[in-house]
């Protein structure tokens, strides 16, 4: 009875992208891959870095930070991808993200989860569902659903001028 | 005969959606939908047909069978809009099958839109949706009027029936089954709702949550049904019915009478005591028989259950699967025997083995492609419905031929055929074929004809959809096409390319917007879903004769054979029938020349080079290959890197994520762990410089 004890436990898988630290729901994530040959596709989006063999599918993978504006090292010796079940309207979909690492698996009670502030965010709020507290910081959580169904590169990021 | 009537609901509240809710249990529910689909799908066929024979009883019992068992298992699984609309629908048809109702045009329009409504509530149960709510209203009114209005006639008769009933009712008894639906069904796959079809064949039931004691424990997810059954049959017989689960069933005789009756009068004192309680003291009589097994059993592995909802169901032939057992059986024979050979270092031995077991992988590839074909009767059914309802909107008389609807197809395409070919038919109807006025005028029969026809040939199906009708005018379409600026006036066009023309968006012959067809949209569409599909579609029509559409598709398309080339560190595969010849070229030259063409034996073709299409970077060798592309309307050559070989690709699809990259229609993982993306030719000339 595993389940009931935890029912009102929210766990989720944090993780780096860049200098910052990210949260996603455990019941989204499949696997956790090491680094690996990425099949180039030729002519897509930058933000998405080729295609791998998982399991005997075809799994695109899609480097996150790209989409957050972040600067990536196109030489960086380490990083993770972890496998994500994506839906979106109706629509089922498994992606792998490219993360620096994973940190911790975090169980937190429903009621810690706190809302995203509406101002000073340096995201834009649709992608995030929540926040956790953590040491000093926060640890945001990723809604992954919106975040990598959405193609377009760098809308994740607030446009200031909207802000003004 | 009235089964689930209000003080009965009322009382118990029969499966809430709030159980539903419960991951574990809504696998049942999905099991439902699936099965309510094909039930629905069943129901229609059989009213098409009984429209066509009123008189004939055995399908108006199949038809009263359909919606009762559907009704049931609706209300078990907690589908109570489904449930009580289609109780009305019952009563309806219930009246119909006793004669007391004669079955009209009237009764046939409503059932049929109730066909659509019940399968719209099975995407919306609570029928959260406005517009459905509002038509549900609606239709319920509609079948509430048409048993009223019927009523008196009911119930003079009814006093006849009274007297009949009595005489039946001697033999009559009414036994109580106690059902626990657990998830161990779930895992053993058993289909529900054959079981109460077949129930519903040997007597009438009531269905309803249990809820007196329960002398065993149960499983939070697992829930207990009682069943009231009247019929006159033995108790071995129900049992037959509950065979493959008698683990989960308690069958006994409640009383010796007609619980119907009884429920009549009931209704009478309008008293509220009611099955309620009869069926607490059958629940109790019930509990000092017997015990069931141990139900601990059942809990064991509940965790490891956990399958992801909606999966698509495919009905399999036996033969095939019992191929499959074979083939799989021998795959593992010869496997130890390879694995003997190994260990003995017999490189004759290990060679042999090795034969055989690639023998074995391609019949075993062949069966398990066999086994998700299915037959295009399908999508016939939803035709005969689709011209049924046209031609009576349209006022046309249309007889619907088809022919070789067994013929299999991928089920893959069959689901995406429906929409192209649904709007094909819609043009015949509201285009090609006449009125009938206009038809004697020409001394054809008053009757239009549209021909389905299928057939295999070598690797592909061909689907015609044909009719008699006035055909395409040419003339017509070559003014409208200048007219709307497609092709330029006094241009020169062969009959193929004329034709072609009514493919292009935005090309709409029809000479006023009807509700049917002919809003601009319509014939690009069809045409696109067929090529997405990797088939082709032609057109043969003949002024004053009629129309054909000729539709060539592959049977699959999960293993094709393909050519593997390479430029840089890509891999691409290109279908093999769509290569015509390869060459080889020096990359100088290619550089050299200006207008991109290259010459192949006597003709000057465009080409598009992958290293430039893809910006593959990378030197280019010196020398390079052209791969000269053949398809209908299509002839311009690839130029890549080297030619890897012919290459049996297992098709996957590229996720949508990568759905936009229209060049790509697939990628294959080979043998190596590298991917291989497979060009889509038709899209990847439009690169052309």
């Amino acid at each position: 009875m595993e389940r009931t004890k935890n029912k009102h436990k929210n766990v989720f898988l944090s993780f780096r992208l860049g200098k910052e630290t990210f949260a996603v729901s455990v019941k989204k994530v499949l696997e956790v891959l090491q680094k690996q040959h990425i099949t180039e596709v030729p002519d897509v989006p930058a933000c998405i870095k080729g295609v791998i063999n998982f399991r005997g599918d075809i799994l695109p993978i899609c480097d996150a930070r790209l989409k957050f504006n972040m600067i990536v090292d196109p030489d960086e010796e380490k990083y993770v991808v972890i496998v994500l079940d994506l839906e979106n309207n109706n629509q089922k979909m498994r992606i792998g993200a490219i993360a620096n690492g994973v940190e911790d698996v975090i169980s937190i009670d429903e009621t810690d989860i706190r809302p995203i502030p509406e101002m000073g965010l340096k995201y834009n709020a649709e992608y995030l569902s929540g926040m956790i507290k953590s040491g000093e910081g926060f640890i945001m959580i990723l809604d992954v659903d919106k975040v990598f169904t959405n193609d377009e590169v760098g809308e994740i990021t607030k446009v200031t001028s909207e802000q003004v | 005969m009235v089964l689930v009537h209000d003080n009965f609901v009322k009382h118990f509240e029969p499966l809430k959606h709030g159980k539903m809710n419960n991951d574990d249990f809504s696998k049942f529910a999905d099991k439902f939908v699936d099965d309510s689909h094909n039930l629905l799908n069943e129901l229609e066929g059989k009213l098409l047909e009984l429209e066509q024979d009123t008189s004939n009883q055995e399908l108006i019992e199949a038809v009263f069978r359909a919606m009762h068992t559907l009704k049931g298992i609706g209300g078990m699984f907690g589908f109570d809009a489904i449930s009580a609309y289609t109780h009305h629908l019952e009563t309806i048809y219930d009246k119909i099958r006793e004669g007391f109702l004669a079955i009209d045009k009237s009764i046939f329009e409503v059932t049929f839109a109730s066909v659509d409504h019940l399968r719209n509530l099975l995407g919306d149960q609570d029928v959260k949706d406005p517009q459905l709510a509002a038509r549900h209203s609606e239709l319920t009114q509609q079948l509430e009027n048409l048993a009223k209005s019927k009523q008196l006639y009911y119930d003079q008769i009814k006093t006849i029936e009274n007297t009949k009933k009595t005489k039946e009712t001697i033999q009559m008894s009414t036994w109580y089954i106690q059902f626990t639906c657990s998830e161990e069904l779930i895992r053993r796959a058993v289909n529900i709702t054959y079981m109460f079809q077949d129930l519903a064949k040997i007597g009438t039931y009531t269905i309803f949550k249990h809820t007196g004691k329960l002398d065993y424990e149960i499983n939070e997810q697992d829930e207990v049904w009682g069943i009231l059954l009247t019929s006159n049959v033995s108790y071995s017989e129900i049992e037959e019915v509950f065979m493959f689960v008698s683990d989960f069933v308690k069958i006994a005789r409640h009383s010796n009478f007609d619980t119907n009756t009884q429920e009549a009068e009931l209704d009478k004192k309008k008293e509220h005591l009611s099955i309620f309680e009869l069926a607490q003291s059958a629940g109790e009589k019930l509990e000092r028989g017997d015990a069931l097994p141990d139900p601990a059993e059942m809990t064991n592995e509940q965790q490891i259950l956990r399958r992801s909802s909606k999966i698509p169901r495919i009905s399999v032939g036996a033969d095939k699967l019992d191929k499959l057992m074979f083939l799989v059986g021998e795959l593992f024979t010869t496997r130890s025997e390879l694995v003997i050979a190994s260990q003995s270092d017999n490189m004759a031995q290990v060679k042999l083995a090795t034969e055989k077991i690639d023998r074995l992988s391609s019949q075993l590839r062949k069966n398990a492609l066999s086994i998700r074909l299915v037959p295009l009767r399908e999508l016939t059914l939803k035709f005969k419905r689709l011209i049924r309802d046209l031609s009576s909107q349209l006022n046309k008389n249309i007889d619907f031929e088809i022919q070789g609807d067994d013929t299999e197809l991928d089920k893959n395409l069959v689901d995406n055929l429906a929409d192209p070919f649904m709007h094909i038919i819609r043009n015949c109807i509201d285009h090609g074929i006449e009125s009938p006025e206009e038809r004697n005028a020409k001394h054809k029969p008053e009757n239009g004809i549209i021909r389905f026809t299928a057939y295999q040939s070598g690797n592909y199906i061909y689907i015609q959809i044909s009719d008699d009708g006035r055909g395409i005018d040419r003339d017509y379409i070559r003014t409208k096409a200048v007219e709307k600026g497609f092709v330029q006036h006094g241009t020169q066009l062969n009959d193929r390319e004329m034709l072609d023309l009514i493919f292009m968006p935005g090309f709409s012959t029809a000479e006023s917007l009807t509700q049917v067809s002919g809003r601009g949209v319509g014939m690009d569409v069809v045409k696109r879903a067929i090529t997405d599909l990797r088939g082709s579609v032609e057109i043969e029509t003949e002024k004053g004769k009629g129309t054909t559409f000729t539709i060539k598709l592959q049977q699959t398309i999960a293993i094709m054979d393909t050519l593997l080339i390479r430029s840089g560190d890509s891999y691409f595969t290109i279908i093999l029938e769509e290569v015509e010849v390869c060459e080889l070229e020096n990359h100088q030259t290619f550089d050299k020349r200006q207008n991109s063409h290259v010459q192949i034996a006597d003709d000057l073709i465009p080409y598009v080079s992958l290293r430039q299409a893809f910006s593959i970077e990378g030197t280019t060798p010196e020398t390079e290959r052209i791969i000269v592309i053949k398809r209908p309307n299509l002839h311009y050559a690839i130029v890549a890197d080297s030619i890897v070989g012919q290459y049996q690709a297992v098709i996957k699809p590229l996720g949508s994520l990568l759905k936009r990259k229209e060049y790509l229609s697939g990628a294959s993982i080979m043998g190596d762990g590298n991917i291989a993306f497979m060009l889509d030719t038709q899209k990847l000339c439009s690169k052309i410089a």
